[in-house]
């Protein structure tokens, strides 16, 4: 008898004590799901931030952490899925912010834009060393916009500030935009295994960290190190000019290699790794599902429906050399609207 | 047979029944079998336990035997044992729900119930947390902006404040003083806020309903005209599109003029707003619909002008000055202003590298009377005393360069209605070397791999 009532003694103590820690267990669950809702900002990707600047390490105290960069967002209207999107993809070398440097400037710049109705895609490289009007500056090369506007604290920041600049050179609405750091960049290629590369000329590419070395005309599968240096390497045939086609060249290697269909369980197995890069290292005001819809459409449109464009001599751009000894590209407005129209106008949906 | 069986069992349990629990009522019994009568189970079980079991007296003394049938015992149930306990043959007794098997399921249930509550109520509460560290965090920013917007209006960077306020606005409407500087920002632009007129097109008694519904083609074609009555252009635009996209060939002939109108007025609007080249490339979409009218077309030569001078800002002073007199003759958009930097970045050309101070001095004249700027009042006095004792004879005499300097910027801007004849220049501008532009199509072969 007495065994029994201990026993039921120990069954409902166990029953209270599987209560209480249900109510802790729940405690604790509504903390963190409290903390995850408040913290998902709905925005897309985080924004990038610089882990340090040296300035802010060299002093001899505890290093501090960085202080966060409030610049307001300008948030862009939701894709309605029909009209043209266009995004200015930016590519940066976080390095000089690091480095103390201050906001770095724009190495790379590329408009694409994607016409959903006619499934035509165009790719503009604009020149970094172009010397055009930023908006509410002076002029200057376009490379210092993204400077500009995010040590100005701009609303929307160095971005905006550089599709703002972009717009008014070329016309054509810009409603999003990608910056990338460039480690960023080497990662994510070494993640999906390299790229194929048809090299045209003998080039030598200095990859960062490693010995140089030279590229002959032909084939070349590139890793993330090698392609990045191939992208941005300037003592070659054509300058600055042909390292955006050379840019132009890389993008469409990493679109081919992600839209084959041997990627896909490749992509699927690094999906975590992939987006904790883009996390980490892009900065975008896409949401995630604009960014999916976007993919999504990507896989109906041919490699031919691509056009690609660059501004670039002759006539494009003029040559000029500053009082100050600066070398400068001179715009020629009249060059640029005609290749615009080849790229944005004649592939648009827009049409009788 | 069987109603003396029952008799018998009857008497026995009356006889097992202690004296204080009359009714057979008691639980002691209940703890040590806590996972159920099991006992009764057993075939042909009839231990008092078993009976005792019964929680609800199933045998109450004097009963009639028949009557605790009809209670709901295990008699009653099917499978349940029989009268005397005698199972028959084949059927086997069905095993009573355990007490166990309540606990079994209660807790998973109360687990799932309180992770569900906690879970829901976390997510309200992040909600609400979050919505209120935005506000906090946006109300933070738009004070910011628009304290920087007033330093910069301060200091003269009248597009920064612009964008500042534009910023501010578009987040908060009705933030106050916001609106006033922006304009302040844009009259000291010389952007006027200007509505152009729309071309005539048939207007439709529609209810406005700016929420773009895309259930059917025609609400879409009426959203179309809703925006295109209220002067929202993008709107106009967007449920074109979209109905483009559903079907090509809905009622085209009118989409078309609706499409045409509205990036007509699109255009023309950013033209006037100082967006040129934006506003050109709405005029030129446009363009692919239906020839444009006379006054699109002279502002969009009238916007390429400026934007081929502006491409000599800061690095032709004597292009700049020339291009920007043009622009400047028609009192459009900042170019006098320009004009003015130009003439002076030229006067300094000529005047320092070129050393011809007389040509020096026709040009600060010229700045100086577009634009008003004290401090550089002593530089054209400079060079024109030194102008004077070079192509003086005699010895120079003191001069003194006294302009009547106006301020531009603070004039009315005068633009042309949308009805008037566009005052600007309508050269075209010409380019000494003008190959086409480099256009590459994408290959359709794909590198060796």
């Amino acid at each position: 008898m007495r065994t029994n009532d201990r026993f039921e003694w120990v069954v409902r103590g166990l029953v209270v004590v599987f209560a209480v820690a249900m109510l802790v267990v729940g405690a604790l669950f509504y903390g963190l799901i409290r903390d995850l809702t408040a913290g998902w900002t709905g925005t897309g990707l985080n924004p990038f931030r610089p882990a340090a600047r040296a300035s802010e390490v060299a002093g001899s105290g505890p290093v501090q952490p960085t202080p966060t960069i409030f610049l307001p967002e300008v948030t862009p209207i939701p894709w309605d899925g029909s009209t043209r999107v266009t995004i200015l993809l930016l590519g940066l070398d976080y390095r000089d912010w690091v480095a103390g440097l201050g906001a770095p400037r724009s190495d790379s710049m590329i408009l694409l834009s994607v016409d959903p109705l006619t499934k035509q895609v165009s790719m503009l490289s604009i020149p970094r060393d172009l010397w055009v009007e930023i908006p509410g500056f002076t002029h200057n090369r376009i490379n210092t916009a993204y400077a500009s506007g995010e040590g100005n604290r701009l609303p929307g920041g160095g971005p905006a500030l550089a599709m703002r600049a972009v717009e008014a050179l070329v016309g054509v609405p810009i409603q999003y935009y990608a910056v990338i750091d460039f480690s960023t960049f080497e990662r994510m290629i070494d993640e999906i295994g390299g790229i194929d590369v048809l090299v045209m000329e003998r080039i030598k590419i200095a990859p960062i960290g490693r010995l140089s070395l030279w590229l002959d005309p032909k084939a070349y599968h590139l890793d993330g190190a090698q392609a990045l240096a191939y992208a941005r390497v300037r003592k070659a045939t054509g300058g600055d000019f042909g390292r955006a086609e050379r840019q132009q060249q890389v993008a469409m290697a990493i679109l081919d290699r992600v839209t084959g269909f041997d990627m896909i369980p490749t992509l699927v197995a690094k999906a975590p790794t992939l987006f904790q890069e883009l996390s980490t290292g892009v900065r975008t005001n896409m949401t995630l599902n604009e960014m999916i819809a976007l993919a999504w459409m990507a896989r109906d449109i041919s490699s031919e429906s691509i056009h690609r464009g660059a501004i670039a001599p002759p006539g494009m751009v003029g040559f000029y050399t500053r009082p100050d000894g600066a070398q400068v590209l001179r715009a020629v407005p009249d060059q640029i609207r005609q290749l615009r129209d080849q790229l944005f106008v004649d592939t648009s949906a827009i049409a009788p | 047979m069987s109603a003396k069986l029952d008799e018998t069992q009857a008497r026995r349990t009356q006889r097992s029944r202690p004296t204080d629990d009359p009714l057979g009522l008691t639980r002691r019994n209940a703890p040590r079998d806590p996972l159920g009568a099991t006992r009764r189970n057993v075939p042909g079980a009839t231990s008092p336990s078993s009976t005792a079991g019964d929680r609800l007296g199933t045998t109450r003394p004097g009963a009639p035997a028949d009557s605790t049938r009809r209670l709901p015992t295990s008699q009653g149930r099917p499978g349940g044992t029989p009268p005397g306990g005698v199972t028959p043959p084949g059927r086997g007794p069905r095993r009573r729900r355990p007490v166990w098997w309540h606990w079994l399921v209660g807790i998973p249930l109360y687990g799932l119930l309180v992770l569900g509550v906690a879970g829901l109520a976390g997510y309200w509460t992040g909600l609400e947390r979050r919505a209120s560290a935005e506000a906090s965090l946006s109300n933070q920013a738009l004070r910011e902006q628009f304290d920087l917007g007033v330093l910069d209006l301060l200091a003269a960077r009248y597009e920064i404040a612009r964008q500042r306020f534009d910023y501010i606005l578009s987040v908060d409407p009705n933030y106050p003083g916001a609106l006033e500087l922006l304009e302040e920002a844009r009259v000291a632009l010389n952007q006027p806020t200007l509505t152009p007129s729309p071309l005539p097109v048939p207007t439709v008694d529609v209810s406005p309903s700016p929420t773009l519904n895309l259930g059917s083609l025609d609400s879409l074609f009426a959203s179309a005209q809703t925006a295109q009555v209220l002067g929202d252009w993008d709107g106009v635009i967007n449920a074109l599109l979209a109905l483009r996209g559903q079907s090509p060939d809905f009622r085209r002939q009118e989409a078309n003029q609706l499409l045409y109108s509205a990036l007509r007025s699109r255009g023309l609007q950013k033209i006037w707003n100082g967006d040129q080249e934006q506003g050109i490339y709405d005029l030129t979409l446009a363009q692919r619909l239906a020839p444009l009218d006379g006054q699109a077309q002279s502002w969009i030569n009238t916007a390429a002008f400026y934007l081929f001078a502006n491409s000599y800002f800061g690095l032709d002073p004597a292009l700049a000055t020339e291009n920007f007199s043009q622009v400047c003759a028609a009192g459009v958009w900042d170019s006098c202003f320009k004009f003015a930097r130009a003439a002076w970045e030229y006067a300094d050309l000529l005047f320092g590298k070129e050393a011809d101070p007389c040509a020096a001095v026709d040009q600060y004249e010229a700045s100086l009377n577009t634009y008003a700027d004290s401090a550089r009042e002593p530089t054209a006095t400079e060079a024109a005393e030194v102008c004077m004792t070079a192509t003086a004879p005699s010895p120079t005499p003191s001069a003194t360069i006294t302009l009547e300097a106006t301020l531009f910027l603070s004039e009315t801007p005068t633009l042309p209605g949308p009805s008037d004849t566009p005052s600007g220049p309508t050269a075209t501008p010409t380019e000494t070397f003008t190959p086409p532009p480099t256009f590459t199509e994408t290959p359709t072969e794909t590198p060796p791999g």
